[in-house]
């Protein structure tokens, strides 16, 4: 039995996955637990897609994706952040033209550089094998970043995503705070881009977190079972994958959304469901 | 008590796009007072409040306060289902003087804790937030104030539909803050609670109708100026007539 645990280690490519996958689920379980209690998902698919185009360029240029998508990724938290300030256009108004507008971009960048189009799935998709040693250290670095900032700055985000006002009335600089968090779920984005693909990412940032947030009525505690439940999540997916040779970030997700339902299921047959906020 | 007044607001103007919120409004707020704002449905009084908090930018006149300014919001924040328990909302009053980058520190825990008793909250402390009923919440947004320790405390609505104890916590806490030497601006729809409860009534319609002690500032002149006709003399007592905003 032991085998199917370690023969797949065997393989760098299978090594490097692993590590990957756990980065995401830290950056993203972390990271995710703002995106479920503000109510951020539209803004992250937005994040997600918004990245697209950052992918193509750096892809077609032979640098790292994961720069590109975090250059483009950065541009976009703060073009949604200064758009959705002002009353004229509501924030999901905002939302709703960048998104489609990057991911507009990426389409046509792709189409015009005809060589890639056979690469397009493997952008959308991720590749588990194209991990790279420089995908590695750049994933370890931003999942270090995005968590390490989240526990510097927890209570004063805890506070804007609780009383706005209050936040404001405290002299806090909220719009910043708003635009350092959309950076910092921009940044796992980036960490999930090679093992998750771009089309996915968004369930690891969301379906970790909701199922914590069933388990825990703490936000520190809430923060780290999603990393923790985002990390077993990918490296499961990833064995799955590997064993019945299906694409990894489908797997992953979908090993996430599995624990989700087993957790909101046995809530609800144990009755110990709570009613929704009120 | 110093001689200065708490605050000074002098010909405060305040417009938005499509209307004029407050207009030419001068007012010095005393230390050691209780002071209501009243007036009706769109007299300003939470723009007021905001133009002292300095949220609200003056479109003209000034506002200067002389101390920490805090700060009880009206129907209170949208975020209660978030994983945060009652002393963690009391604490966050302390996250200025705590700084960034920083926890509380112990004595910051004490204070959360001695304000959530002093709002009769101290059993429910580690609740999350969610739980509370609609007066432990604003008793818990007025625990979060208290450890604020401002010397200027804003109130918006707190009374308005507040339960029993709820009612009462408040009135007992803005007398202690009063007798500090502390300046408390709530504002209300209910004159009956003005009156029994208020040092200094500032009555509002977009602009100052009175400004003094709750038999002056509430007489029936100044009320028919502030409400036109809607209120009504009831065996010697005041009360709004139509709208809903009857007085109990």
């Amino acid at each position: 039995m032991l085998h199917y645990l370690t023969d797949p280690l065997q393989f760098t490519f299978m090594q490097r996955a692993l590590v990957a996958v756990v980065f995401t689920g830290l950056a993203c379980g972390v990271l995710g637990s703002y995106v479920v209690l503000r109510g951020l998902a539209f803004i992250g698919d937005a994040l997600t897609h918004a990245v697209f185009p950052g992918v193509v360029i750096a892809f077609a240029a032979g640098q790292s994706v994961l720069l590109g998508a975090l250059a483009v990724g950065l541009v976009t938290a703060a073009g949604i952040a200064v758009l959705s300030r002002g009353r004229r256009v509501s924030e999901d108004t905002a939302i709703g033209i960048l998104f489609a507008a990057m991911f507009a971009l990426g389409v046509v960048l792709v189409s015009s550089l005809a060589a890639y189009q056979k690469d397009v799935a493997e952008l959308l998709f991720g590749n588990i094998l194209g991990v790279s040693g420089t995908d590695l250290v750049l994933a370890g670095a931003a999942t270090v970043v995005a968590v390490g900032a989240i526990a510097l700055l927890n209570k004063e985000l805890a506070l804007v995503a609780f009383d706005r006002e209050m936040a404001e009335a405290m002299r806090y600089p909220v719009f910043v705070l708003d635009l350092v968090l959309l950076g910092l779920i921009a940044l796992a984005i980036v960490v999930s881009l090679r093992a998750i693909g771009n089309i996915l990412v968004l369930a690891m940032l969301v379906t970790p977190a909701a199922t914590a947030r069933l388990l825990t009525d703490r936000l520190v505690t809430m923060q780290w079972a999603a990393a923790a439940i985002g990390a077993a999540s990918g490296i499961v997916g990833l064995y799955i994958s590997f064993w019945w040779n299906v694409a990894s970030g489908g797997a992953v997700v979908l090993t996430a959304t599995a624990v989700f339902f087993a957790v909101f299921l046995a809530q609800a047959a144990s009755g110990a469901l709570r009613p929704g906020p009120g | 008590m110093a001689d200065a007044p708490r605050a000074v607001v002098e010909g405060l103007t305040v417009a938005f796009a499509d209307r004029r919120a407050l207009d030419d409004v001068s007012l010095e707020l005393p230390h050691g007072a209780v002071i209501g704002l009243i007036g009706p449905n769109g007299a300003g009084k939470t723009t007021l409040l905001r133009a002292l908090l300095g949220t609200v930018r003056p479109s003209a006149g000034s506002v200067r306060v002389d101390g920490t300014t805090g700060f009880v919001p009206q129907i209170g924040p949208g975020g209660w289902d978030l994983p945060l328990s009652a002393a963690d909302v009391a604490l966050q009053g302390s996250y200025r003087r705590t700084g960034w980058l920083r926890r509380p520190p112990p004595g910051e825990h004490d204070r959360a804790r001695a304000a959530l008793a002093a709002v009769g909250m101290g059993e429910h402390a580690r609740r999350q937030v969610g739980q509370l009923s609609g007066g432990q919440r604003q008793r818990i947004l007025l625990a979060r104030a208290l450890v604020q320790e401002a010397d200027l405390l804003l109130l918006d609505e707190p009374v308005s539909g507040a339960d029993a104890p709820t009612e009462a916590a408040f009135s007992n806490i803005l007398a202690r803050l009063r007798d500090e030497g502390r300046t408390v601006v709530v504002s209300s729809h209910d004159l009956a609670w003005a009156s029994a409860r208020c040092d200094l009534v500032c009555l509002l319609a977009g602009r100052v109708i009175a400004f003094g002690p709750p038999a002056e500032a509430l007489d029936a002149a100044c009320l028919a100026r502030a409400y036109g006709g809607q209120v009504v003399d009831v065996g010697g007592v005041l009360v709004l007539a139509p709208e809903g905003h009857h007085a109990h």
